[in-house]
């Protein structure tokens, strides 16, 4: 404690130790004058000790926040009774006692025990000298003209220098000039001086007229010290109250605030108008003269200005900047956050307004949170350091949360209204497409009938043939567009449905080869059962489906002709199929969209090939809703190879007879079928 | 004796498209361009099979077989519809009718001659007579 004092303070300290010292050897050579009879001294030194002693342990707390004690007192009367030379074992008894009990540091015991040295024998001397001086001796009558003004002396002098060392020593250490310091105490000091020399004259005379009577200064002074602990410990708990009463106070404001906050989100439909509120009602709280409510589009990680404020006129985003570029520190903010200076520049800068305010202090941000997703931020910032309070975080903290609910809430109610408009467009769509494949498929009928017929009849013009031939040709992709058109269409419905049962694919596989080898001079169309294959669970009619949009690319993809594969195997849980070609096989970056929908591979060749895009989506569609997979290997140049598997009944599922599967399967799609719609290709491309 | 077809389309080209197939066989066939005319056919004169369209103005097919089984005379008269329609709901209404055959149009003409044949329970005649007939204009 010494020695975190400034220099000047320490050499004070000192100065004043040093003085006191040679005070004291002053003092005990020339001892002052006793009032009283020798065989009294002991009793009454006993007693202004401990009397002494217990003044200064009670310490009281003035409103000014000071601290002070009664010690003085005591030391007056001693004076008075016992002269200043006497005093010193009071004085040592006191500080050095309360020093050890109250564990104060010991330099300011040390200096205590020096000033009150210091003041004592000064003001002792004084009072000694007045006395002379006026002729009342050295311990005159306090009924005397002369024992007055010597009181008066001692009055002010022990004052004025008490007070002086102790404000010296605080101005020292505070580096503040001695008069503002003394200043500060004097008046009330000066009162309490003046009632400490009327209490030590009363204890003086008391003692001097029926000595027994001090038994009532101890019962006084038992008085006052539980009065004043009375006093404090009651002036404790109206601190206390008022404390709480305060904070009950700003509480119930807090909740009012924040209830009416709560309405005015919960009532603000549109998110736009959210922002207004939120603006408003911070600004109930606390300096919202620069404020921003950031926001994250989703999946993106940027934040762009949705509203803001600087100095009450609109903050807008950056014109040349649509993303905002750097937002290292707004991305760090996780919890709301309270920061001044630098810290709060450094997020205020972040901002992705086109204009940012100057000489910002102190900033809240806060970060709108719905789930685990920060999908916003509140940025408030201000000029003064201490413009923001915790208070001010949690209740913008409160704020933000509300705004998170209502933001997400205004996000959900407009995802469900998109969700119903798109429901709605995709009933309308799949109405249109029924529709228009339904009014498709009427002339349809007679122009592919008529072709058919035509192509038959033996006619020696080979032109007719071929144009009906052709007209054949065209209508038969006519008709495919339709079909792929619908199921599409019933896909995306979710009405696509299977009709399982089991079946057995090595039949359906050969027939399936046997009538595509018909249909290219050009292709070499080999079925290579690899291992037998156990019956499985499936749409004969969707996986025939399958098969012939697989032949039908290899024969499209290979327009030079060349062998195309069709291999089948069983493994532990399904049986694969693969078809191989030999074409144009596809680049690797290609191979992952081959299976969306209207996808085409991007090439001359494929320009040339005419097709909807559809059929590849079709058929994963129909392996995966067999709980099959689908995939692809290919290389370009070298031909592509697609397989699916379709999963193999358990044994103890499969049963010993079923007619009607493979008979529709043989039969190839003409027959009738409960479920799904489907025409007679079969009839045309097999010919 | 000559097995008699009822062919009920409002389509004229269908229409023109099925006589000419049925024409290469020996079947009196009778068209009707609406469900009521088919009706009054059929019930003046019980057909041995019905060829019968399903979307048309005023009667549908549904209807127009819907009558057919309600009278004892025609109650077991096979019947083939002809749709560009194959929804689940149409079959199904169709299997509580007892339609023997569905044709989701286009369908092909010498396979229907072929369905109406095996109904008839007649044998197929060979293709080149066939293709003759045609060739002949159908009668």
């Amino acid at each position: 404690m010494f020695w975190t004092l400034p220099r000047k303070a320490r050499v004070y300290v000192v100065a004043v130790v040093i003085a006191a010292a040679l005070l004291s050897l002053y003092l005990l050579r020339f001892p002052s004058p006793i009032r009283v009879p020798t065989h009294e001294i002991v009793p009454l030194l006993l007693i202004l000790g401990i009397a002494s002693l217990v003044t200064e342990l009670r310490v009281i707390t003035t409103p000014a926040g000071d601290q002070r004690t009664i010690v003085s007192a005591m030391f007056i009367a001693s004076i008075l009774l016992l002269g200043a030379t006497l005093t010193l074992p009071a004085i040592v008894v006191a500080t050095v006692g309360s020093h050890l009990i109250l564990r104060r540091p010991w330099v300011k015991a040390v200096f205590n025990v020096a000033q009150y040295i210091l003041t004592t024998g000064v003001a002792g001397g004084l009072y000694e000298a007045t006395a002379i001086a006026l002729g009342g001796g050295p311990a005159p009558g306090f009924n005397t003209f002369a024992g007055g003004c010597a009181l008066a002396v001692l009055a002010l002098s022990y004052f004025v220098i008490n007070s002086g060392l102790v404000a010296a020593v605080i101005a020292l250490s505070q580096g503040r000039p001695l008069l503002y310091v003394w200043n500060l105490a004097n008046l009330e000091m000066l009162a309490q001086y003046a009632a400490m020399v009327v209490v030590g004259i009363i204890i003086a005379m008391l003692w001097e007229t029926a000595p027994w009577s001090l038994a009532l200064v101890a019962v006084i002074l038992v008085g006052v010290y539980v009065s004043f602990s009375l006093a404090e410990s009651l002036q404790t708990t109206q601190r206390d109250l008022l404390r709480r009463m305060d904070e009950l106070q700003r509480r119930t404001a807090e909740l009012s605030l924040l209830n009416e906050i709560t309405g005015a989100l919960a009532r603000a439909a549109d998110p736009s108008h959210l922002w207004g509120v939120i603006y408003e009602q911070a600004g109930r709280v606390f300096d919202t003269r620069c404020f921003c409510i950031l926001l994250r589009d989703e999946g993106g990680e940027a934040f762009r200005l949705a509203f803001g404020r600087l100095s009450g006129s609109p903050l807008t985003a950056p014109a040349d900047e649509p993303e905002a570029p750097k937002t290292t520190r707004l991305a760090r903010v996780r919890e709301p956050v309270l920061v001044t200076g630098a810290e709060a520049r450094a997020i205020v800068e972040e901002l992705p307004a086109a204009a940012a305010p100057e000489h910002i202090e102190a900033a809240l941000a806060v970060p709108l949170t719905a789930g685990d997703r920060t999908v916003g931020m509140i940025v408030v910032a201000a000029e003064q350091p201490e413009a923001y309070t915790a208070d001010d975080l949690r209740i913008l903290g409160v704020i933000a949360d509300q705004a998170a609910v209502a933001i997400e809430k205004a996000r959900l109610q407009k995802e469900a209204a998109e969700t119903r408009a798109l429901h709605h467009l995709n009933i309308l769509k799949a109405e249109f497409v029924s529709t228009v494949s339904h009014e498709l498929r009427s002339p349809l009928t007679p122009i592919m009938g008529f072709a058919e017929l035509l192509t038959m009849i033996d006619t020696n013009t080979e032109t007719v043939r071929e144009m009906a031939g052709e007209i054949l040709r065209q209508a038969q992709h006519m008709q495919r567009l339709v079909d792929d058109l619908l199921d599409v269409s019933h896909m995306e419905a979710g009405r696509l449905r299977l009709e399982l049962i089991e079946i057995d694919l090595d039949p359906l596989l050969r027939r399936t080869v046997r009538e595509f080898s018909r249909q290219s001079d050009r292709h070499q169309i080999i079925y290579h059962r690899l291992s037998p294959l156990p019956r499985v669970r499936g749409d004969a009619v969707r996986l025939r489906q399958v098969l012939d949009n697989l032949l039908t690319n290899a024969i499209k993809y290979s327009p030079d002709g060349g062998r195309i594969d069709v291999r089948a195997w069983c493994t532990e849980q399904e049986i694969a199929i693969s078809v191989a070609d030999q074409g144009i096989g596809l680049p690797p970056d290609k191979i992952g969209r081959l299976f969306e929908k209207f996808y085409r591979v991007d090439n001359a060749l494929a320009h040339r090939v005419r097709g909807s895009g559809l059929g590849l989506a079709i058929v994963k569609h129909l392996v995966d809703a067999h709980g099959g997979r689908i995939w692809v290997e290919s290389e370009p140049g070298r031909g592509s190879t697609f397989t699916f598997t379709v999963p193999i009944l358990p044994p103890d599922e499969r049963q010993p007879s079923l007619r009607t599967s493979t008979d529709r399967a043989e039969r190839g799609m003409d027959a009738t079928h409960p479920g799904e719609e489907r025409s007679h290709a079969e009839a045309y491309s097999a010919g | 004796m000559r097995k008699h077809i009822l062919l009920v389309d409002d389509d004229l080209s269908v229409q023109r498209l099925v006589t000419l197939t049925l024409g290469t066989a020996d079947f009196d066939v009778v068209v009707a361009g609406d469900g009521a005319t088919a009706l009054a056919h059929a019930f003046s004169r019980t057909p041995d099979l019905i060829l019968l369209d399903v979307m048309m103005p005023d009667m549908d097919g549904f209807a127009v077989a819907t009558a057919l089984r309600s009278r004892p005379a025609t109650v077991g008269v096979p019947i083939i519809m002809l749709t560009a329609r194959g929804s689940s709901d149409d079959l199904a209404r169709s299997q509580a009718l007892g339609i023997r055959e569905h044709f989701i149009k286009p369908f092909s003409p010498l396979h229907l001659l072929r369905t109406v044949y095996e109904i008839l329970d007649e044998t197929l005649p060979p293709t080149s007579a066939i293709i003759r007939r045609l060739a002949e204009g159908g009668d």
